[in-house]
């Protein structure tokens, strides 16, 4: 038995992925995913039946990071070859464009600014399975001239939702696929601009699957759209679009490459378990953003256009999560002390070796006990009739819910006006110019979903109460009900409204003399922001000289604003036909997000130290060419960004509470090139090649703040203390990440891919190879206060301080080194990044469109994703927020490192893989 | 149009919610889930012979650390009966703990061993009053602080290798529940020390753990009193707090308190009698008696 241990704990750590392979062909069947389905549509078909329906790529949309959507800018800009093509080409990947957040691309409705306010984005789900009505997109790079508003630093895009503009007829798609959801019917028509001066169009759809690729996930969709438009006169037109698209998705989890091992699948999805035999998953997002934009446009003469828009969203966003009361026991079957390797240090040969364990043999006992309970699905999922089981005998004893499952909403109400002047002067100039005015509220509570069997939830912070006492206020999650029981249904734990005001004028000219074209872009924005506490928290209550309490939760804060703005300029040479060299560059400061504004928002109204606006520098170069049947684009980038602000919000069990880590003063440096090939060597048969490296680094190491629920003053006050061990002195805590890459996306990426058609029959195959995805790393780990600090004990021969740690230490756990002399860092090194394996992904696609009688159409598409199925390849995944070993920050403990765990959370991230093989079969009718 | 309607509808009824659920069926869960499938044969040996063989002296342990801590693997099939007679109870109090005690109605013998379960919130699933019989073989008997228990090895935060907590998965193999919890029976009833002395204030394991009844006064420098009994700044290794206690005897016992949940912020009254009640250990390091509380109810100023 211990050299089975000594294998198997070993394997996982050392090289999981050749072993997982071998356990999928001996063990549990049923966690192997099908072999290839059905098929895709989109591209292959006719210019005129809309190559640019990414139907396949919306299904492939990352809706489980729904904190960091990262399908940045799937924009088709018609005139790139580049940005057109790596939208669809590498999505499976979750590529984001110069490794950029999807923030900092703009998306715009019928010219109306839909970035979301209080996180920056686009949501994509808004427009969720509404394909046929969002197709007629004009997307632009961050500099290039377009009729309707600033581009952000990953460009920009307008889509055009006025029902003249849909496709004349109607059209019924069918599609299977086996992805996040199964299967997809949509029926859509448009009747064109009519005599009587009406258009009207719209679609309606559903999107399903009652269990998803990833077992116990499930899917359900609804998507309508319905479009009006009124010509009035000459010059005149209204136009009225509604949409909405409710859905209900239940979520997959990200989680060990241990788990991964035992549960032998790259897709164990730790977020379901079974109650009374049935599957059922404890993560499930509903959202339904129904929206309207009323848009008029006033043909003011031939040269002028004026279009103005009023919008408003209601946004209804909730995801349910389990909760535990008290002493409870984490429900997670992932947490760590359900896995083999938490009792004892299998990375430490000397403690991971056949002498040591046959010395200790009741460390492979307990670790094969663990082991067995992983044997077994059931085991190794959540076992909700034991939670039902235990908030029944507690309620049998009087108590109330040790488990529930609560709902966390985040609304929002959003009113918005934009209105944009487009003039062509002349010939040689043309300008356009608009406002965009922005009223946002944000709605953020959650709700008791369910008890699990219990009849109450009594509503305290189980934190504050562990610190301060049940009968104190900081207990107290609304002091105003205090103590309050929580059924079915009710608001609990926090609730608090964020409200924004956002208002750009902008304005762009072009000036176009020959073969030289230039334009320069201007914008001023303003913003203003505070919350809105409905809740009284007990740990909102300052405590003042006088020994009274200063209430700092309920209500107003005050409001923060910022004036920002900036300029771009670009300019483009051709130089002879068919050759453009095109030069852009930037800068902007930008007000920080809502969501990072606040220290504690579930909490109080604190704003967050350092709070500034940031700064934003960008440059591109680029060459698009046209030789022979040869053509392309090649460019270079650059951004830098300083003054950011970010936020991370997690459950950080070392202290055992809800935490708020926020970074001020971040800087972030963006750079790479970017390059697209297409040979056509005859009419029906080409070649393409696309390719992209880019560095994307943190270049500083930014102030942290750590605000931690539920914890009292003196311990929140000595997390955040970073002390000088030469001086004593009290020192500015930070974040070690500079040189830290941003993670989750492939930083290389390249393609080789050929397309060939005849006879209304379309093939296309795509090899691409993806390289340099690191894990999202942990600012938490690498806080100058959680490494390690070492001053110098000794001096070499050549004057240089020397130090008691190694370069692998410095590697694993990063180091504070101090300069005893000075007294002053001499360098702070953070924990090594993972950098994920590179690999291989072989797409290919077939499509037929079918000319049929009356002006009828058919096309059939099929294409398959990673036909070699590749399930090792990284998309992306997280340091876990937590220490490798204890702290001595309680009692008397000076909150130094203190003893080492069994359980190294530093060798244990959490990831996400790519899809297996899989495919997407869309047939469509039209008439 | 009809048809249309009809191709509008569909979605719509599709869409009915999936995340819809009744309870759950748990009525066999105890069964399954938290105690052996097989039947096991009737006790064969008693708590208090138990402790006698394996938690009085080290000789022949399988491991022993120190004169305070050791521990036997139990290899022959050893079972054992009593009833549950305090638990971590809803403040966790006794973090990783079960008492188990039996009291023969015959001769009226009464011991008590403590079980380590490696599960910070056992009172729901092994309630006070649940009767159970154990299963030893495999698992292992000793001492722990010269206190006797049932449990597991294991290495403390320190590195030390002690006799710790028994992985739940392998505890629910090793436990039979016997008819539902009863808190009715004897061996629910605190031992009343208030009214009776103890009956050896020295180290004997007979005596201990057991739970009941002490009255007494905080012994505490007077800047503490009127503090709470386990501020996290007095916190010591094992995340508890002692707090000196004079019986009305004269003895003196100390009151352990781990920080961090309710009991702890029980406030030290000055000068008041107070009478505490909960499970009673002796304290190797203080060579004292020492009581923790299960609950804020555990706990009354007498005027």
């Amino acid at each position: 038995m211990t050299n089975n241990l000594l294998l198997t704990s070993t394997v996982w750590m050392m090289s999981a992925l050749p072993v997982l392979a071998q356990r999928q062909t001996a063990l549990q069947p049923d966690t192997l995913l099908q072999s290839a389905a059905q098929q895709t549509e989109a591209w292959g078909i006719e210019e005129e039946d809309d190559a640019s329906d990414f139907t396949f790529t919306e299904s492939q949309l990352d809706e489980d990071l729904d904190a960091a959507q990262v399908i940045a800018n799937v924009t088709s800009s018609s005139n790139d070859p580049y940005r057109s093509e790596v939208g669809f080409l590498w999505s499976a990947m979750r590529f984001r464009l110069r490794a950029l957040d999807n923030m900092y691309a703009t998306s715009y409705l019928n010219g109306l600014l839909f970035n979301d306010l209080e996180m920056g984005r686009f949501n994509y789900s808004l427009v969720g399975g509404m394909n046929d009505a969002t197709r007629n997109k004009e997307g632009v790079d961050n500099s290039e001239y377009n009729t309707f508003g600033i581009a952000g630093l990953g460009g920009g895009d307008n889509t055009n939702l006025r029902a003249s503009k849909f496709q004349q007829g109607q059209k019924i798609t069918a599609s299977l696929c086996n992805r996040n959801y199964k299967y997809r019917g949509v029926y859509s028509f448009g009747t064109g601009l009519m005599t009587n001066g009406w258009a009207f169009g719209g679609l309606i759809g559903y999107r399903g699957a009652s269990e998803g690729v990833i077992e116990g996930t499930f899917y359900n969709s609804l998507s309508y759209l319905i479009s009006a438009e009124k010509r009035i006169g000459e010059n005149h037109a209204l136009s009225l679009v509604t949409f909405g698209a409710p859905t209900e998705r239940a979520q997959q989890g990200a989680s060990t490459e241990e788990a991964y091992w035992l549960a032998n699948s790259h897709y164990y999805n730790p977020n379901w378990g079974y109650q009374d035999g049935k599957k059922r998953n404890a993560r499930v997002v509903n959202d339904y953003e129904p929206t309207a934009i009323l848009t008029w446009d006033w043909h003011i003469n031939d040269a002028s256009n004026l279009t103005t828009n009023v919008g408003f969203k209601y946004a209804m966003y909730s995801s349910s999560a389990l909760g535990f009361a008290g002493e409870a026991y984490d429900p997670r079957p992932d947490y760590y002390k359900n896995l083999p390797s938490s009792i004892f240090n299998v990375y430490d040969e000397s403690i991971n070796n056949q002498n040591y364990l046959n010395e200790n043999i009741f460390l492979v006992d307990q670790y094969n006990a663990l082991l067995d309970r992983w044997s077994t699905k059931a085991g190794r999922q959540i076992d909700w009739d034991r939670l039902y089981y235990i908030n029944r005998q507690n309620t049998a004893a009087g108590g109330g819910a040790l488990y529930y499952q609560e709902r966390r909403h985040n609304n929002q109400r959003v009113w918005a006006l934009s209105s944009t002047y487009n003039r062509l002067i002349n010939a040689r100039n043309k300008m356009s110019a608009g406002i965009q005015l922005n009223s946002t509220k944000g709605m953020h509570y959650t709700t008791m979903a369910d008890l699990l069997g219990a009849s109450y939830y009594t509503d305290i912070d189980k934190f504050a109460a562990g610190d301060y006492g049940l009968n104190s206020i900081q207990a107290q999650s609304d002091l105003r009900h205090p103590n309050r029981r929580i059924k079915e249904g009710d608001t609990f734990g926090y609730d608090y409204e964020t409200e924004v005001l956002f208002g750009q004028i902008w304005a762009q000219y072009q000036y176009t003399i020959g073969s030289f074209n230039a334009n320069l872009q201007a914008n001023l924005d303003g913003i203003r922001m505070r919350r809105n506490g409905k809740m009284q928290n007990g740990q909102g209550q300052l405590l003042q000289a006088d020994g009274t309490y200063f209430d700092n939760s309920y209500g107003h804060s005050d409001w923060a604003g910022f004036l920002g703005g900036g300029v771009k300029a670009q300019a483009q040479w051709r130089p002879w036909a068919n050759q453009t060299l095109t030069l852009a560059a930037g800068w902007a400061q930008k007000a920080p997000l809502v969501r990072n504004a606040f220290v504690a928002p579930r909490i109080q109204n604190n704003f967050v130290n350092n709070l500034t606006l940031e700064d934003h520098l960008s440059a591109d170069a680029s060459w698009k060419f046209r030789f022979g049947n040869v053509s392309g684009k090649a460019g270079v980038y650059f951004i830098e960004m300083k003054n950011l602000v970010e936020q991370t919000a997690f459950f950080n069990d070392a202290n055992s509470a809800f935490t708020y880590l926020t970074m001020s003063n971040v800087s972030k440096r963006h750079y790479g090139a970017e390059l697209a090939l297409k040979w056509n060597i005859t009419d029906k048969l080409s070649l393409h090649a696309t390719g992209t490296w880019n560095q994307a680094l943190y270049t500083n190491n930014p102030y942290a703040q750590l605000n931690t629920q539920g914890m009292n003053e003196s311990d929140n006050y000595k997390v955040n203390q970073w002390v000088n061990p030469v001086t004593g002195e009290k020192e500015k805590l930070l974040v070690a990440a500079d040189g830290m890459h941003v993670g989750s996306t492939p930083l290389t990426a390249l393609n080789f891919g050929a397309e060939y058609s005849i006879r209304n029959w379309f093939f296309e195959v795509n090899l691409n190879w993806y390289d340099r995805v690191y894990v999202g790393f942990s600012q938490y780990r690498r806080l100058t206060n959680i490494m390690d600090n070492y001053t110098n004990n000794a001096v070499n021969a050549e004057g240089s301080p020397v130090y008691s740690v190694t370069k692998a230490e410095i590697r694993d756990n990063g180091a504070v080194l101090w300069d005893e002399s000075t007294g002053k860092v001499k360098k702070i090194y953070g924990a090594q990044q993972e950098k994920f394996h590179p690999g291989f992904m072989l797409d290919a696609s077939i499509g037929r469109y079918i000319r049929l009688r009356n002006g009828k159409s058919m096309s059939i598409n099929l294409s398959a994703q990673n036909l070699t199925n590749n399930t090792n390849l990284r998309t992306g995944g997280y340091e876990q927020n937590r220490d490798d070993n204890y702290y001595n920050s309680y009692g008397t403990g000076d909150g130094s490192r203190g003893l080492a765990k069994a359980y190294k959370f530093s060798r244990n991230s959490k990831y996400y893989y790519a899809n297996s093989i899989n495919a997407f079969l869309n047939v469509n009718f039209k008439w | 149009m009809k048809k249309l309607l009809y191709l509008l509808a569909i979605p719509v009824l599709l869409t009915a919610c999936y995340d819809d659920w009744d309870d759950a069926n748990v009525k066999n869960f105890s069964e399954e889930e938290l105690q052996a499938q097989d039947t096991f044969p009737t006790a064969n040996i008693s708590i208090k012979e138990l402790k006698k063989k394996y938690c009085n002296s080290r000789d022949g342990a399988t491991f022993s650390r120190n004169s305070s801590n050791w521990e036997f693997l139990i290899t022959d099939s050893l079972y054992i009966e009593g009833v549950i007679c305090a638990n971590d109870g809803q403040f966790g109090t006794n973090y990783q703990s079960l008492y188990l005690r039996s009291i023969d109605p015959s001769t009226g013998e009464d011991a008590c061993i403590q079980i380590g379960v490696k599960n910070p919130c056992l009172y729901p699933l092994y309630p006070v009053g649940q009767r159970i019989r154990l299963d030893l073989r495999g698992l292992y008997v000793g001492t722990y602080s010269q206190s006797p228990k049932i449990g597991y090895p294991y290495f403390t935060s320190s590195g030390n290798h002690n006799l710790g907590p028994i992985l739940f998965e392998t505890f629910r193999e090793h436990v039979q529940l016997i008819g539902l919890p009863d808190t009715s029976v004897p061996e629910c009833q605190d031992n009343d020390y208030v009214h009776s002395n103890f009956p050896v204030f020295t180290r004997n394991i007979d005596y201990y753990p057991t739970i009941g009844t002490v009255k007494g006064i905080f012994t505490e420098a007077d800047s503490a009193k009127q503090a709470i009994l386990a501020p996290d700044d007095l916190e010591d290794a094992g995340y508890g707090v002692n707090r000196n206690f004079k019986l009305a005897s004269g003895t003196n016992m100390i009151v352990r308190t781990s920080t961090g949940n309710e009991v702890s912020n029980i406030v030290m009254p000055q000068g008041d009698t107070v009478q505490l009640s909960g499970v009673l250990l002796f304290d190797t390091y203080d060579s004292k008696w020492q009581i923790i509380l299960r609950d804020t109810a555990d706990f009354k100023i007498l005027k």
